[in-house]
């Protein structure tokens, strides 16, 4: 099948605003990303995670259940390439947060993602 | 919940790249990764085709993997539907779905009409669909109830069991919502689950490659394809414990995969039912009683004295047809050559003697073939094998190809066409794949890198190169060596190598055919070819092999349009039609001019590379015809089998074997490998293989796909061979041998039937040389040199070639005897020009003062020839000797013997004295259908007496008029071109605008109204002979430019006499450029000045140095070396300099690779 152009939508794709790259505003899919939206910049969380990758805990508060997971893949041809996983999570006390672990770094962010 | 069991998920939904830029994996790296995951069976869904189903299905069951044959259809809504083949019926079904998909829309757009999909829906298995499925958009969208209806509309086409609601978590945001909300439909309507994958390409790593081509699809960069592309790498094929996992859930989903692969039985490499049509026989005969029949009485005719030999022969023979079943195929071909007979005659339009076709390949070796009139060499007297054609195992039918002359192969498929019925004809289709240039080019565009760098890179790589090459090609160029570090160039290189042979598109296989008793929209299905009306089937030539489908392969062959033109013409000029099946095939004068490689213009061994050999192997009998033209194919020399060879038979090396065991194989071709039958014959003696397991060995390495495949036969190989005794080395050395052979080489009959036309051509064109030009001429464009250098090789052998005449000249060229002041004898050969010419030639300026051309132990001091150039003569003009590089010279000591041929003996050579009269339809702005009426007009009201006369009588237009005046086409009324073309002025002028006026106001311009002008010089003339028909007949440009070249250059007839190693400088005019694949980025040049021509090889590194020069200047000064070796001549050069010359004049060279 060809991409779909709807769940391929700029309001989820254009939350992939650089981070941890160092600033170059307007770089990312730069002819079709959304305004950037500086309140929804991806914040450094504390996660921990089991063997296989799945959150326990955001900022120290245990995760009830996952929602949602989905992954991001994008400008592998760029010397910074996006490689993704986020989760959509239920926490302990009632909140719905999303995070992303950065594969290629390692690190964990906190972003809400407009699906 | 716990994992199912591991092999219990079955992919139901896999693309490849026949999904054409949508799918980055072949079938077999598909195949394999399911294999190596365990599972059990594999459905391939590629869009709307099946293109690649047959190759899937026998690779599927190579590998151990069941095949599922099924497509995504694009609805007329553009949903898509994934469709799964239960049973034949079925299969059926989706053939005539995919048939209406294409045959009923826009190309390039097909889609299924939901009423047609209703109708069709009887042994399919259908599921909801990807992401753009009808039901799974709807509810993503949150359309429930609409969602719903859809669904039950499917269940109700279907049938409840057959519809199933198909769940895909590709780690796409909204995936895991979309099939909760799926699930909870199906209950409700009672529709199974099924999980699927999606998949479009074998192994994570790929979705580069995805992008790549998604980007490439919408012409496109990845940067400006953000919302086109997929959103991540998820759509890799997963292993079952992987899909148990993501589905946890919905454990019934992935139950059911295997539910549905269990029910879908239909297998494509066993259940298509095809059949070749019938042919009527008369009554109390069966098709093979007929044959027989049919054979008996030919043979009687053919063999006077039809002995045991023969009887045996024969009976062998139809032993293996009625094992077959094959009789009806024989008889369908014969019916089919009939039909040829009857359109040869339409389009000759007079009784058609002789053959209208003939085979080659494998079934030369037939004496069946031979005498149902498909072949016309006699299996017998040439000691041909049936070999590949007919045996007992018989992994598929036997191949039959049929060479046609142009015009009769046009007309015979429409014919066939209409004999057989539009529902039971297809032509086969072929998959062009990217090579290195095409995927350089657009992979780099996806990239995002510069066009002009890209272009270089494209150019400087070998154009029909494999794109796995790429590394090699830029490493080989310093300015793209230092890219290849960096990230962008890298990723292109890696790419680059991912897509190389993927398939890009469908077209139109040359002339395969496929004729089937049942129609073949339920076997295949068809679509439009880009060519308005004619139809392809979805299948390459391998599937239609694979599906045991019998092909008839119409080949034009334009070398048989110009054997046929040609015994007309002698026909004309003696009253005597020539067989030539039965002229004298030992003429040493013919073999003759074969050894010494003065073959321009005969079948298949005029070629560079053919001439460099011809002088080496020296080729006296048909035997070692059938060798040569199968020497110079890229099996043979990737193969390494070419030298070895040479040096065997010249007795520099010894014969040597691999292993005993191959003697008896090999022992024919002096231990090569030289024809296609040896790499089978090969594989049987050295690993014990059966017919049937080298056959597969064969097929596997002659083919475009499947790398894998060969590993693991290979490794059966190895494992037989060293079983066998041999050692490792051995073993490895042979297997090498004959996987750089596979790819192309000839069948020994396929040989022995082109080397057969070549002797036939070269006869002609020794014996019959004017009319052999002629129906060259006439026959263009075909064969490896310009209309040109015919020309000017005709004219060193003494050929007439004249100007257009507008009171002579045909359409087409023509023969007519030659001007009493050209006496043209073969045998007294002449230095061109023919005519008079005002500079420098009158005096031949390089004489033949010692016979040194001849080149025998005369090894001269190139300053001492110099002297000799400084001296120059006055002995007057010397018969020319072709003493050029590679071109050696010719003999014609002896006279025309004939040798007991039925007819040459009567035509002793030396009465030819013929011309060559270049037709009208040559002239720039003229062609066949504008030239026609000419020669109508002249023929019906006499000749024209002026070029008002003609103007009057004709409807040329006026530029075409100018071009025939300019080229001398009007020369026969005395007048100057330069005043005729005055007078055409003139007349346009009086005429005014009203150019559509039949009647000219004016009468012949009066005295009064012309000027003294200065007449055309030679120069001129020849430049309008260049510029109007691409030739010059009376001039060549070198003459004319030799008197201002350094004294230095030495002219290609020189170069016999100088010493191997001897520093040259020649001067000509390029004509052929070639860089062929084989030859690891070494250019080859002929260069031809007025005397004949020089081979020139450029090295790479030369090449890369003055590439525009070497790649597009019409006329250079070659610096370098002489190599003089075994009787050919070559110039290794050093260096380049471009030889200008006045007035742009530039010829066409014939640029290859």
């Amino acid at each position: 099948m060809v991409a779909d152009p709807r769940a391929a939508s700029g309001a989820g794709r254009a939350d992939l605003t650089a981070v941890g790259q160092g600033p170059s505003p307007g770089r990312v899919g730069a002819q079709h990303a959304a305004p950037l939206r500086p309140l929804n910049q991806p914040r450094p969380v504390n996660v921990e995670a089991d063997a296989s990758g799945t959150p326990l805990t955001v900022e120290r508060r245990t995760v009830d259940a996952v929602i949602e997971k989905w992954r991001i893949e994008d400008e592998w041809w760029r010397p910074q390439p996006v490689s993704r996983i986020y989760w959509r999570l239920l926490l302990e006390d009632g909140r719905m947060v999303d995070v992303y672990r950065d594969v290629l770094r390692g690190r964990w962010y906190r972003q809400a993602y407009a699906g | 919940m716990r994992p199912s069991p591991l092999g219990s998920y079955v992919e139901l939904h896999c693309h490849s790249n026949f999904s054409f830029l949508d799918g980055a994996s072949h079938i077999e790296e598909l195949v394999l990764r399911a294999a190596e995951l365990g599972q059990k069976a594999l459905a391939l869904t590629d869009h709307d085709g099946l293109h690649g189903a047959m190759e899937f299905a026998q690779c599927a069951r190579a590998w151990g993997v069941r095949p599922i044959t099924g497509t995504e259809v694009t609805l007329a809504d553009g949903h898509h539907l994934t469709l799964l083949c239960e049973s034949q019926r079925g299969y059926a079904n989706l053939c005539r779905l995919l048939t209406h998909a294409h045959l009923d829309h826009e190309r390039g757009s097909p889609q299924v009409e939901p009423d047609v999909l209703a109708r069709h829906a009887e042994g399919l298995i259908a599921l909801s669909g990807c992401r753009r499925g009808e039901v799974p958009s709807l509810v993503a969208a949150g359309c429930y109830r609409k969602a719903e209806e859809a669904a039950r509309r499917y269940a109700e086409w279907f049938g409840a069991g057959n519809f199933f609601i198909e769940l895909q978590h590709n780690l796409v945001y909204g995936d895991s919502r979309r099939n909760r909300a799926l699930a909870d439909l199906a209950e409700q309507i009672g529709a199974g689950v099924v999980a699927t994958g999606n998949v479009h390409y074998h192994a994570q790593e790929r979705y580069r490659l995805q992008d790549v081509l998604v980007a490439i699809k919408n012409r496109t960069s990845l940067d400006a394809s953000h919302r086109l592309r997929r959103e991540n790498s998820e759509f890799y094929m997963r292993s079952s414990a992987e899909m148990a996992s993501r589905f946890r859930d919905q454990p019934e989903a992935i139950a059911n995969t295997e539910r549905i692969a269990e029910r879908c039985q239909f297998d494509l490499t066993r259940d298509l039912d095809y059949r070749f049509p019938d042919c009527p026989v008369p009554p109390g005969e069966t098709t093979q009683s007929y044959l027989r029949k049919i054979c008996q009485r030919e043979a009687a005719l053919r063999y006077p004295r039809f002995g045991p030999e023969i009887e045996r022969r024969l009976d062998e023979e139809l032993a293996l047809v009625e094992r077959h079943g094959l009789a009806g195929f024989f008889l369908i071909h014969r019916e089919i050559l009939q039909l040829a007979h009857e359109v040869a005659q339409e389009v000759k339009g007079r009784p058609y003697h002789g053959p209208p076709g003939r085979g080659r390949g494998s079934s030369v070796g037939s004496i069946i073939c031979y005498l149902i009139g498909l072949s016309h060499i006699d299996p017998i007297a040439n000691n041909l094998f049936l070999g590949r054609f007919l045996n007992e195992e018989m992994a598929s039918v036997p191949d039959i190809d049929l060479d046609f002359a142009r015009d009769i192969r046009e007309k015979l498929m429409l014919r066939v066409y209409e004999h057989f019925g539009g529902e039971h004809v297809g032509l086969v289709a072929t998959f062009p794949t990217y090579r290195i240039r095409s995927a350089v080019r657009e992979v780099g565009k996806a990239l995002g890198l510069p066009p002009a760098e890209l272009d270089r890179l494209a150019k400087a790589s070998d154009g029909y190169g494999s794109a796995k090459e790429i590394g090699e090609a830029m490493s080989r160029i310093p300015h793209y060596r230092d890219k290849l570090g960096t990230s962008s160039w890298r990723h292109l290189t890696e790419l680059v190598q991912e897509i190389a042979g993927f398939p890009r598109h469908i077209s139109q296989h040359v002339g395969g055919m496929v004729i089937s008793s049942r129609p073949l929209v339920e076997m295949v299905p068809l679509e439009q070819s880009a060519m308005e009306g004619r139809v392809l089937i979805q299948w390459d030539k391998d599937s239609v092999d694979d599906a045991r489908m019998i092909k008839i392969d119409f080949l034009a062959l334009g070398m048989l349009s110009a054997v046929d033109e040609c015994l007309d013409l002698i026909e004309e000029q003696r009253g005597k039609r020539i067989d030539l099946s039965r002229i004298d095939f030992d003429d040493e004068r013919v073999y003759d001019s074969i050894c010494e490689a003065d073959t321009m213009g005969v079948f298949q061994i005029e070629s560079r590379a053919q001439m460099q050999t011809l002088p080496r192997v020296r080729p006296r009998n048909l035997d070692d015809l059938t060798v040569q033209v199968a020497i110079i194919r890229p099996g043979p020399i990737i193969g390494g089998a070419v030298n070895p060879y040479i040096n065997r038979r010249l007795g520099r090396e010894p014969v040597t074997y691999d292993h005993p065991s191959l003697e008896p194989v090999l022992g024919e071709t002096l231990g090569v490998i030289l024809f296609q039958e040896q790499v089978l014959q090969s594989a049987m003696a050295l690993s014990g293989f059966t017919a049937g397991q080298a056959e597969s060995l064969r097929r596997a390495m002659s083919r475009k796909r499947s790398q894998s495949a060969i590993e693991k036969l290979k490794d059966e190989f190895l494992a037989g061979a060293l079983a066998n005794g041999a050692t490792r080395e051995a073993a490895e050395s042979v297997y090498q041998k004959i996987a750089g052979f596979a790819a192309f080489g000839f069948p020994k009959s396929h040989a022995a039937a082109f080397g057969l036309l070549a002797y036939q051509t070269a006869c002609l064109r020794v014996y019959y040389p004017a009319e052999s030009l002629c129906a060259l001429f006439n026959a263009q464009p075909m064969g490896f040199y310009g209309p040109h250098v015919l020309l000017n090789d005709g004219k060193r052998h003494g050929i007439e070639v004249l100007s257009p005449d507008i009171n002579r000249s045909g359409a087409d060229c023509s023969i007519e005897p030659s001007p009493p002041s050209h006496p043209a004898l073969l045998g007294d050969l002449k230095v061109a020009p023919t005519t008079p010419i005002t500079m420098g030639v009158d005096q031949d300026p390089y004489p033949d003062p010692t016979g040194m051309m001849t080149g025998q132990g005369w090894s001269p001091d190139p300053r001492k020839v110099s002297r000799v150039l400084e001296k120059g003569s006055a002995e007057g003009r010397q018969p020319l000797r072709r003493g050029s590089g590679g071109v050696p010279q010719i003999h014609l000591s002896s006279p025309g013997r004939g040798g007991g041929g039925v007819d040459f003996a009567q035509h002793p050579v030396r009465e030819t004295g013929l011309a060559v009269r270049i037709g009208l339809r040559y002239v720039r702005g003229l062609s066949r259908e504008t030239a026609l009426p000419v020669e109508t007009e002249r023929r019906k009201n006499g000749d024209f007496h002026s070029l008002f006369d003609f103007l009057e009588r004709t409807h040329v237009k006026r530029e075409a008029v100018e071009n025939l005046i300019a080229c001398g086409a009007f020369d026969a009324f005395g007048l100057e071109r330069r005043e005729l073309l005055w007078q055409l002025g003139l007349i346009y002028r009086s005429e005014g605008r009203n150019t559509e006026q039949r009647q000219l106001a004016l009468a012949l311009p009066s005295g009064q109204d012309m000027v003294p002008l200065r007449p055309m010089t030679d120069w001129d003339r020849m430049a309008a002979d260049y510029s109007t028909l691409g030739m010059s007949p009376a001039y060549h440009p070198m003459s004319f430019l030799r008197s201002g070249l350094h004294e230095a250059i030495v002219p290609t007839r020189m170069l016999g006499s100088l010493p191997h190693g001897a520093p040259v400088e020649l001067a000509g005019m390029v004509v052929v450029r070639q860089q062929p694949g084989s030859a690891k980025g070494f250019v080859f040049l002929l260069i031809e000045d007025e005397f004949g021509l020089a081979n020139v090889i450029v090295r790479p590194d030369l090449y890369e140095a003055q590439r525009s020069l070497v790649r597009s200047v019409p006329f250079v000064i070659v610096h370098g070396t002489l190599e003089l070796r075994d009787g050919t001549t070559n110039i290794a050069a050093k260096h380049f300099t471009e030889l200008a010359v006045p007035g742009g004049l530039a010829p066409d060279a014939h640029n290859f690779g």
